[in-house]
């Protein structure tokens, strides 16, 4: 048999075979395979010494045909020709490499060759969009720049001796050296176990590189001193500021190389499998998690910066933090490239949609993307300045508190279940052996309060600390309700299984009986004070008072009836239902009917009351009216729903 | 997106613990730009407003240019918007038209493109979706739609030799060109008021009396009027024929139509049931008989946008709308079957005093024995079928 293990060629025209022969070679003497590689150079018309062989197995012979020339050529045309030297010397299959990557695939089948089939080399894999191929690497190894800056600081602060800069450049470059490195994996498809000792190879390299550079700056004849120790005490090759160093940059490293293959993956069209995550969602993902693990880390540098010796952990909740410049750069340069990049690849991919699709695009886009996205993160960035930060001490004060408190509580609670056992064990030992139980030999348990520092006060007044504190959280809580609105409102599936629950529907009836005794109440209230407002002074007509403001409670019933009316035109308005000016109150109700989805009978009432309104002389009671308004109340939801299902078909 | 409330939620936590002031500006800054980019992409397409400008009438194998108009009257500017107009397939290929603009602010965009007239018919152009997102992907994208607008290109005429009917009126045969149709000196009653009618006409006595406009119905004497009958009964055509068949149909009544109002100078009017794509349901048109232009387009129009469907035969319907025509007048008849209901019909026609024809959009000639019977009715019978033509997609007459 002559095959190939892989791809054999590159671009261009062929350049080797290698050729396996059937039989069991194993046992030819060596002048036998001498004559046998003779006989199949000779019928390829190349000399001998251009045969290799490659391994003799059992059943097989491989031999390599370099150079080979025209004796491809002529191999192929044995082939075609089905030459019957090919049988004699046991050929059965043949993988011939020819121009473009192409191999042939050639089979005997009852002595006759045949070609099987024709295999194509797998297409390039695609490099990231264009736009990030530079960019893409840089902001990464930035990134992870910023990252091994945090966790230097704080390695700084827990082992104040060492000196652990040179790290941060070190990350910075094994992360450009990943991008590099899986660009050339990726181009020249190293696989398998050349893709294993490629990297082994680089991970060497590192551990190497970190060695040498904390040998930077030392006397030589110390370090070659500490060398020559190696062959005898090999583990002071390693220490632990070694690989403490060493795991940093393997993270860095580590960080950089899936992040180069999210990038590469987001020009390839998305693999149709359940457990598939787009690349876009994988580096978001990434950006967010490395975001909370440098806020946690500068949080926690900033916190040992400033926290006075020899106080304990609940000093934390009472500090006052100074400014730290440098990890403030850090963060918010983190945070800001991250966007950057996230800008990026969005809209290249975008761009590859648009590519893909075939549709125009305009040069100026970019540009105009580009100032917009600075145009917000100025405008995010000056309203993160304006708003208050740090106020969440009271609270967490508190929270200090309670869990001391909760904790001793606990352990008082726990030294009396020991004392008790400790008891009850002691008295069953005296009676086992006859001696005297000596229960006060066992500790007492006593009862020690927390010890939580008092809170530092400072010249502001205490309400207005207050105040601010109040202030904070309530934005605090805003904020984050609207997020978690907004995300309901993209996934209105979430709603729906979060309806279906039970204890939703039982909160939503409480909900709902509360809001209807609030609403009575207030029914109730202003009834009460419009009663005495009423008997305490004249009334005069609400449109006649100066400067008056439109309020319904401060209309009478006809007029309350006229604008439930009008509101209902109004509204029936926005969703394209209005009413035609030539259309009496009666057609347009015959016309509005059947183009509801609900609220027919309400819109007769509603359309009958407003007739009687206009029209009547005599006084309209405010049960009346109250009727009516319900029905309106009907009415209006209806035409609400009606908007809300138009909107949300719109934006389907 | 779906990562984004744990982080946010995780960052409000870690800025809480750590009280740093720098870490809750980081957490305000991403919040801030969270809500600014979803209120603004929430917002974005209020302030846009599109135009959309054609001509809304259009003869077969007339090229249509559409120019859109995309207003962004609003203070922001939108880095990216993807429109996607939907055409009809048999107007424009690929049937749509996409193209990705940005839009700055109070800046306008032309969109142009052009639709070939290839096939008659009533046709939705549009409606144009707009998408666009935030510019960090924090969000999923939103989209807007825009109305649609109508295009009815009018169907195929042809002369009537191409279409093998004599042009000397296959109907009826007086010699004079300006007949007299109604006796103006003996008025029998009223009737409303219809497009095409002379103003001179007009029984304002009566329009004051009743509130709305009419016009008097004078008694008729000899009627050169004529009204096609077109039957677009799914059933009127054979099943192998039942598409192109009608399309046929349809353009042998509009070449009468157009051969007997602008050739003739005659009143010509239109009696049809059919589908009505622009509401989507069965419909019945009855344009009484009228001399013009106008009239020519009405019909026309009418013919570019029904379609078959199934309604009632034609032998059902066709005695009642010939009892709203005057004495006299010529009804042609085109249907793709012969039956003998239609042929009853026909006859009850003709003692009716009207003069009838025939327009069989048939393959083959008529059976003998219906032959044979029309004869004797003195109903002229033609035969009108161009396979080729059909099949090569409506193409020149040979």
């Amino acid at each position: 048999m002559i095959f190939t293990d892989g791809p054999i060629a590159g671009q261009g025209e062929l350049r080797r075979v290698k050729i396996v022969l059937l039989g069991d070679y194993a046992l030819l003497t060596a002048p036998r395979r001498t004559a046998l590689v003779e006989a199949l150079a000779s019928l390829v018309l190349v000399q001998p010494q251009e045969l290799t062989v490659l391994g003799v197995y059992s059943g097989s012979i491989v031999v390599d045909l370099a150079m080979p020339g025209r004796a491809a050529d002529r191999l192929r045309a044995l082939l075609v020709a089905n030459d019957r030297r090919l049988t004699l010397l046991r050929v059965s299959e043949v993988y011939l490499a020819r121009g473009r990557g192409q191999t042939e695939h050639w089979r005997s089948r009852e002595g006759r060759f045949e070609l099987l089939r024709t295999l194509y080399p797998p297409p390039d894999r695609p490099g990231p969009p264009v736009q990030l191929r530079l960019f893409g690497p840089v902001v990464v190894a930035l990134m992870v720049g910023c990252l091994a800056w945090s966790l230097v600081a704080l390695a700084e602060l827990l082992a104040p001796e060492w000196n652990s800069r040179y790290l941060v450049v070190g990350a910075v470059l094994a992360a450009l050296e990943a991008n590099y490195s899986h660009r050339i994996v990726s181009v020249r498809r190293v696989s398998g176990t050349e893709l294993f000792r490629f990297r082994a190879a680089e991970l060497l390299l590192f551990l190497v590189l970190i060695r040498l550079a904390r040998y930077a700056g030392q006397d030589w004849s110390a370090v070659w001193a500490e060398i020559q120790t190696w062959p005898h005490a090999p583990w002071n090759m390693v220490d632990l500021e070694l690989m403490g160093a060493y795991g940093l940059l393997l993270s860095g490293w580590f960080v950089a190389t899936s992040t180069a293959a999210n990038l590469q993956e987001l020009a390839e069209p998305p693999v149709r499998t359940p457990h598939y995550r787009a690349p876009l969602e994988r580096l978001t993902a990434s950006f967010y998690t490395g975001g909370i693990c440098l806020a946690l880390v500068i949080g926690m540098t900033v916190i040992g910066r400033d926290l006075p010796r020899g106080l304990g952990w609940q000093a934390v909740f009472s500090i006052r933090h100074t400014a730290h410049l440098d990890l403030a750069l850090i963060l918010v340069s983190f945070f800001g490239l991250g966007l950057l990049m996230l800008g990026q690849v969005h809209y290249a991919l975008l761009q590859r949609h648009w590519q893909a699709d075939g549709t125009p695009t305009e040069q100026t886009m970019a540009g105009r993307w580009a100032r917009v996205s600075l145009a917000f993160i100025t405008v995010a960035g000056s309203l993160a300045l304006l708003l208050p930060t740090g106020y969440s001490g009271r609270f967490l004060y508190l929270l200090s508190l309670a869990v001391g408190w909760l904790l001793a509580v606990l352990s008082f609670l726990l030294s009396l279940l020991l004392y008790a056992f400790g008891a009850l064990f002691s008295v069953l030992l005296s009676l086992l052996t006859g001696q005297a139980s000596d229960v006060s030999s066992l500790p007492q348990p006593a009862w020690e309060p927390p010890r939580v520092p008092p809170e530092v006060s400072g010249v502001t007044p205490d309400w207005v600390l207050w105040m601010r504190t109040i202030l904070f959280w309530a934005l605090i809580i805003a904020g984050t309700a609207y997020v978690v609105v907004s995300y309901l409102r993209d996934h209105p599936e979430l709603v729906q299984l979060l309806a279906r629950s039970r204890p939703w529907r039982r909160l939503r009836a409480l909900v709902v009986h509360l809001r209807q005794r609030l609403k009575r109440l207030r029914w109730t209230v202003r009834d009460g004070v419009q009663r005495l407002a009423s008997r305490s002074r004249p009334r005069t007509p609400a449109s006649r008072q100066p400067f008056h403001l439109f309020r319904l409670s401060t209309r009478e019933p006809r007029e309350r009836v006229l604008y439930y009316y009008r509101s209902v035109l109004e509204r029936a308005r926005r969703v394209e239902l209005g009413r035609r000016p030539e259309l009496t109150p009666r057609e347009y109700q015959a016309w509005l009917a059947p183009r509801l989805a609900d609220g027919e009978q309400a819109l007769a009432e509603l359309t009958e009351a407003f007739q009687e309104a206009q029209y009547s002389q005599h006084p309209i009671g405010r049960e009346w009216e109250r009727n009516v308004r319900r029905q309106w109340q009907t009415m209006r939801a209806t035409l609400i729903a009606q908007r809300t299902a138009k909107t949300r078909q719109g934006e389907k | 997106m779906r990562s984004m409330i744990p982080f946010l939620l995780g960052l409000l936590v870690v800025a809480a613990v750590v009280r740093v002031d720098f870490v809750f500006a980081v957490f305000y800054f991403i919040l801030a730009l969270f809500v600014l980019t979803r209120v603004w992409q929430s917002r974005m397409f209020h302030p846009v407003h599109v135009d959309r400008r054609f001509l809304e009438r259009a003869f077969h194998g007339e090229q249509v240019v559409v120019e859109v108009t995309i207003d962004n009257r609003g203070w922001l500017p939108i880095p990216w918007v993807e429109l996607h107009e939907i055409l009809p397939a048999q107007l424009a290929t690929p049937s749509f038209h996409r193209q990705v603009i940005s839009l700055g602010s109070h800046e306008r965009r032309y969109l142009r493109y052009t639709l070939q007239g290839r096939r008659r018919g009533y046709y939705t152009i549009g409606p144009l979706k707009l998408t666009s997102s935030s510019l960090f992907g924090l969000h999923s994208p939103v989209s807007a739609q825009f109305q649609p607008g109508h295009l009815v290109v009018y169907p195929r005429v042809l002369p009537l030799e191409r279409l093998g009917l004599p042009t000397r009126s296959p109907l009826v045969a007086l010699p004079a060109r300006t007949p007299l149709f109604e006796d103006p000196s003996c008025v029998i009653g009223a009737r409303d008021y219809q497009p095409g009618d002379s103003p001179r006409h007009i029984h304002w006595t009566a329009s004051a009396g009743s509130g709305r406009l009419l016009v008097k119905r004078y008694r008729p004497s000899i009627s050169r009027e004529t009204l096609i009958c077109l039957d677009m009964d799914r059933d009127g055509y054979e099943g192998e024929y039942r598409f192109g068949a009608p399309e046929l149909a349809i353009v042998a009544a509009a070449s009468l139509a157009r051969h007997v109002a602008a050739v003739e100078r005659l009143p010509v009017g239109l009696a049809t049931e059919a589908h009505d794509p622009s509401s989507a349901a069965p419909a019945s048109f009855f344009l009484p008989p009228r001399p013009g232009w106008g009239q020519l387009m009405s019909v026309l129009e009418v013919l570019a946008r029904i379609d078959t469907a199934a309604v009632a035969a034609l032998p059902q319907w066709l005695p009642g709308q010939a009892a709203r025509v005057s004495w006299g007048a010529t009804l042609t008849v085109v249907t793709g079957r012969e039956s003998d209901p239609l042929y009853e019909a026909l006859v009850t026609l003709r003692r009716a005093g009207f003069a009838v024809v025939l327009i069989l959009i048939h393959p083959t000639p008529a059976s003998p024995g219906y032959r044979e019977r029309a004869a004797q009715l003195r109903v002229p019978v033609y035969r009108v079928w161009r396979e080729l033509d059909v099949m090569g997609g409506w193409g020149d007459f040979h």
